[in-house]
């Protein structure tokens, strides 16, 4: 029997004694016995191997019926197949046009009252004398726009963005008041959240989102000095300032009048700026619950891009946090370290995605002039807008994206073994740094890959010496895990 | 699996999956008849490649295909409910199929 491998469908990540085997065509893992794993080493020393070399190979040390029984199992995970694999053609995998949306991003006002050196937003939009801000039609539409195309969603959640979304706190309010009433209605339920520097937040604001459970992310780069860096207000003069005491006595009045939710801190990775565990730390002594950690997205030679080095050090920073993480987590308590948090999230469900994220299928975003784009960072873009919710949604162009953008039409990505975690990659970042939103991201494949595979240890870990924590503290209550799990 | 543990929910349900398949709760024909004894999905050619003397569409083949446990085709019950449907049908002729009585269900 002539047995051809599949060297993308099967990563071994040690651990302890043993070793982990990825079966990546289903982001299953297996812990693999002496003679699973000694299959994989020999198959992966030998590209092509058939059925009776490898049982000549390992005959002297297992009997041929356990190495056969082990061979189906491997076969059964697409680690080996039985006939010659033939190419795919490129198939559509989905249609936009009838997947039911479950998140619309408002971006309700271009304009911002900071200047953050790194902003994706172009500057046009944010400074220029008539900044776009969403009208009350615009808005209602939308709103309408989502509850029309949420299909069997039982849930739909509204998302304000901007610019800094507070600047239309007017809109904000009416658009809430609007869409808890059509949920009523319509007898589903909606969920609000919001994405904020905070400068602009008054008690007003805050009891409003204390009662009507709206949840806040706080774009916040850690410590005073590292936030200073490029987080900046201009004076009356025109002189950039470090916002951070601005944003500190907002976030600490928060925190003195808001607990509906827990709060998240957005933190903007930058170069200078990769001290993951002082960020970390700083940042939940103020109070919030939780920490995203996002390395910036930058064209090559911007000044406060993060190169290989960098990102070396953000790695080695996330891992220092990955310790803390498990130290914490064998008493029983959480760490609000977002990037782990879905990571080990994604691990145990066994998250096997197609697409790097719900952009053009159950997200949307739109802007101030009712334009349609696949997310909150492609405002401005005209390639990736698809129509206006008042004229209607480009369907066939939007299709035309997605199932191009899905991964198993990205070539370099079918011998990745992370594939199915990854998706293919951002495409704002791709658009960004390749002028392509449909080409993987390059430039953070091997950090993926090194990121999930240390992500696997600290699950295997976990599941060792605390095997309910990863159930009980990290998956429940979390918007991405599958729903029969949480 | 005997050799590979499942390290997390994913693997649970592959294994869940594979011992399903496993299973054999299909079992074959004990006495097939007919056409039924041939697996070839659709019989779309005969051996020499042609069309000809091919197994006939069941709507113009009914009787043959309504006999002897041939599955495609539903016909009324000629031996208690409705002996007289088929009467004015030779069931030789492929044309005269017009003859078939319609049933209708009985209401009460």
């Amino acid at each position: 029997m002539l047995l051809h491998f599949r060297p993308e469908n099967a990563h071994a990540v040690p651990y302890g004694k043993q070793r982990i085997l990825v079966a990546a065509k289903s982001m299953s893992l297996f812990v693999m016995d002496p003679i699973a794993d000694a299959i994989l080493t020999y198959a992966q020393a030998h590209a092509r191997t058939t059925g009776e070399e490898l049982l000549q190979a390992l005959c002297a040390r297992f009997s041929v019926t356990e190495i056969q029984e082990t061979l189906k199992e491997l076969v059964r995970l697409h680690v080996f197949v039985t006939e010659q694999p033939q190419a795919k053609p490129i198939r559509p995998v989905v249609d936009v046009e009838r997947f039911p949306l479950g998140s619309l991003v408002l971006n309700v006002a271009n304009k911002c009252n900071l200047h953050c050196s790194y902003c994706y937003e172009p500057e046009a939009a944010k400074y220029s004398s008539s900044p776009v801000r969403m009208d009350w039609d615009t808005a209602r539409q939308s709103v309408d726009f989502l509850f029309q195309r949420a299909g069997g969603n039982q849930e739909v959640s509204v998302c304000f963005f901007g610019g800094e979304a507070l600047l239309n706190f007017t809109l904000l309010r009416a658009v809430v008041a609007y869409a808890e009433e059509t949920a009523r209605q319509r007898e589903k339920k909606v969920d609000f959240s919001l994405t904020t520097n905070a400068t602009l937040l008054t008690d007003e604001m805050i009891d409003f989102f204390q009662a009507h459970r709206v949840g806040i992310t706080v774009s916040i780069d850690g410590p005073q000095d590292l936030h200073d860096k490029r987080r900046f207000s201009l004076t009356a003069r025109g002189e950039r300032k470090g916002s951070y005491e601005q944003v500190i006595s907002r976030v600490k009045r928060l925190f003195d009048r808001y607990t509906a939710r827990p709060v998240v801190a957005r933190v903007t990775v930058t170069k200078g700026t990769v001290e993951i565990l002082r960020i970390y730390e700083h940042l939940t002594s103020l109070g919030f619950f939780e920490v995203g950690f996002s390395p910036v997205t930058a064209k090559n030679g911007e000044e406060y891009g993060l190169e290989p080095a960098d990102l070396r050090q953000v790695l080695a920073g996330f891992k220092e946090l990955g310790g803390v993480y498990i130290a914490r987590a064998q008493q029983n308590q959480y760490t609000g370290f977002s990037n782990l948090s879905t990571m080990l999230t994604d691990l145990f469900a066994g998250t096997n995605k197609l697409f790097p994220c719900g952009a053009g299928l159950g997200l949307l975003d739109v802007d101030g002039n009712g334009d349609v784009y696949l997310c909150h960072r492609f405002p401005g873009t005209e390639e990736h807008k698809y129509g206006n919710v008042k004229e209607g949604i480009a369907y066939d162009r939007l299709n035309e994206f997605i199932n191009g953008a899905h991964v198993e039409n990205k070539p370099v990505c079918q011998t990745c073994w992370i594939r199915g975690l990854c998706g293919g990659g951002c495409y704002h970042e791709a658009y960004t740094q390749f002028g392509d939103g449909a080409l993987p991201n390059l430039h953070y494949c091997d950090f993926l890959r090194e990121w999930t595979e240390y992500g696997i240890r600290v699950y295997m870990e976990l599941q060792e010496k605390n095997p309910r924590f990863v159930e009980n503290y990290v998956l429940r209550g979390r918007g991405d895990a599958p729903r029969e799990l949480t | 699996m005997k050799h590979l543990k499942a390290a997390n929910h994913k693997a649970e349900m592959v294994e869940k999956v594979q011992e399903a398949q496993e299973q054999e709760d299909v079992v074959g024909m004990a006495m097939p008849a007919g056409c039924t004894t041939i697996f070839n999905p659709g019989w779309e050619a005969n051996m020499w490649g042609g069309v000809n003397g091919m197994c006939a569409p069941m709507e113009a083949d009914l009787l043959s295909c309504a006999n002897m446990c041939w599955w495609p085709a539903q016909v009324p019950d000629s031996l208690q409910s409705s002996p007289e449907w088929a009467k004015a049908c030779s069931g030789m002729n492929q044309e005269d199929w017009k003859n078939f009585e319609i049933l209708f269900p009985k209401t009460n």
